[in-house]
């Protein structure tokens, strides 16, 4: 895997960890 | 490697991290409270006897937990756990560590379960009480049966457990005399004007209907039956005091349920606590320092009430 590559992958994961966590409090605050 | 496959590797890599990654969140928010209340528990601390019968037509048991060295000789205080779910779901598993915690206080616990809405059997507020009660009574007896004399009880409950603990405080009902009350984000008032959510969770299509589901009863005037099973309702001057928690921003049970309650204690001198958690919607998981408050406040209850 090019440096690039593995770049891309690693900010993909990071902007997905914190949107998920965002989502998942969201979700939490107006469903119960 | 394709610019086209990176693409679709990165989404699918995005989707699966973003999905685990909200499921860890709500788990590690949501469980909080839990973890708030959790206790070492084993055989040095108590015993627990699960799966006790009691009379009631559909099979539903309960779990008692008795502490480790309670004097046999003097009066024993029982406090019960009734879960929530809404009237149609939850479990008294879910009562576990409440159980645990109390009895690490030297309390008497149980936790019950009941017959539940939407699973195809009539589900009236009025069986869900006699349910209680009944365990109630079973408990009672076991408990003398194992040498202890309970000589008082705190029924307790989150959301529609708390209803049912209100219910079994204010009825007059209890074979074991109530001390006090305490519940977390508890239904008050059961008019159908403010269950549009809960009538939509159950399918129902009408207010009769859903009067119909929490009364067991088919009439044309709801009015003096809904009162019957609304703990806001049943508040007398002879009420227990009652220590009440509220999520301020809770989506399920409509904020002004709340509010009929304390008006009721208003109205007729009942002492009461009402602890407000600003942050939390129905969980309660978002003002962890606002549970541990009431769970504090709990226990100044029990001090203060259950000693003769």
């Amino acid at each position: 895997m090019k440096k690039k590559d593995f770049i891309a992958l690693v900010i993909v994961i990071a902007v997905a960890i914190i949107l998920g966590a965002v989502c998942g409090k969201l979700l939490l605050d107006n469903l119960i | 490697m394709k610019k086209r496959t990176k693409v679709v590797l990165h989404l699918a890599v995005f989707v699966i991290v973003f999905v685990g990654s909200a499921l860890v969140r709500i788990a590690l928010l949501g469980g909080a409270p839990e973890r708030l209340i959790r206790v070492k528990w084993n055989d040095s601390v108590g015993t627990v006897y699960a799966n006790q019968e009691y009379e009631n037509t559909n099979g539903h048991k309960y779990d008692l937990y008795i502490p480790s060295g309670l004097d046999e000789s003097q009066n024993q205080y029982l406090i019960l756990f009734i879960h929530g779910g809404s009237f149609n779901s939850g479990a008294k598993e879910d009562g576990d560590a409440w159980c645990k915690y109390y009895a690490t206080k030297g309390y008497i616990t149980a936790t019950v379960d009941y017959t539940l809405q939407a699973h195809g059997q009539e589900a009236s507020i009025y069986l869900m009480n006699s349910e209680i009660e009944s365990a109630v009574k079973a408990i009672k007896e076991q408990a003398e049966a194992l040498g202890y004399r309970i000589a008082g009880m705190a029924p307790c409950g989150v959301s529609a457990g708390g209803t049912l603990a209100m219910n079994l405080a204010y009825n007059g009902n209890s074979e074991i005399p109530v001390k006090f009350v305490f519940q977390l984000a508890a239904p008050t008032y059961f008019a159908p004007s403010e269950w549009s959510l809960l009538m939509r969770v159950d399918k129902l299509k009408t207010e009769d209907e859903f009067c119909a589901m929490m009364t067991g009863k088919t009439m044309t005037d709801y009015s003096w039956e809904i009162q019957k099973i609304s703990p806001a309702c049943i508040v007398s001057a002879d009420s227990v005091p009652s220590l009440i928690g509220y999520g301020l921003i809770d989506h399920c049970v409509p904020l002004s349920q709340k509010y009929y309650l304390m008006n009721a204690y208003d109205k007729y001198g009942v002492p009461y606590d009402y602890i407000g958690f600003p942050k939390s919607n129905h969980g309660m998981y978002n003002d962890l320092d606002k549970l541990q408050l009431f769970l504090d406040k709990s226990l100044e209850y029990a001090d203060r009430y259950f000693k003769p």
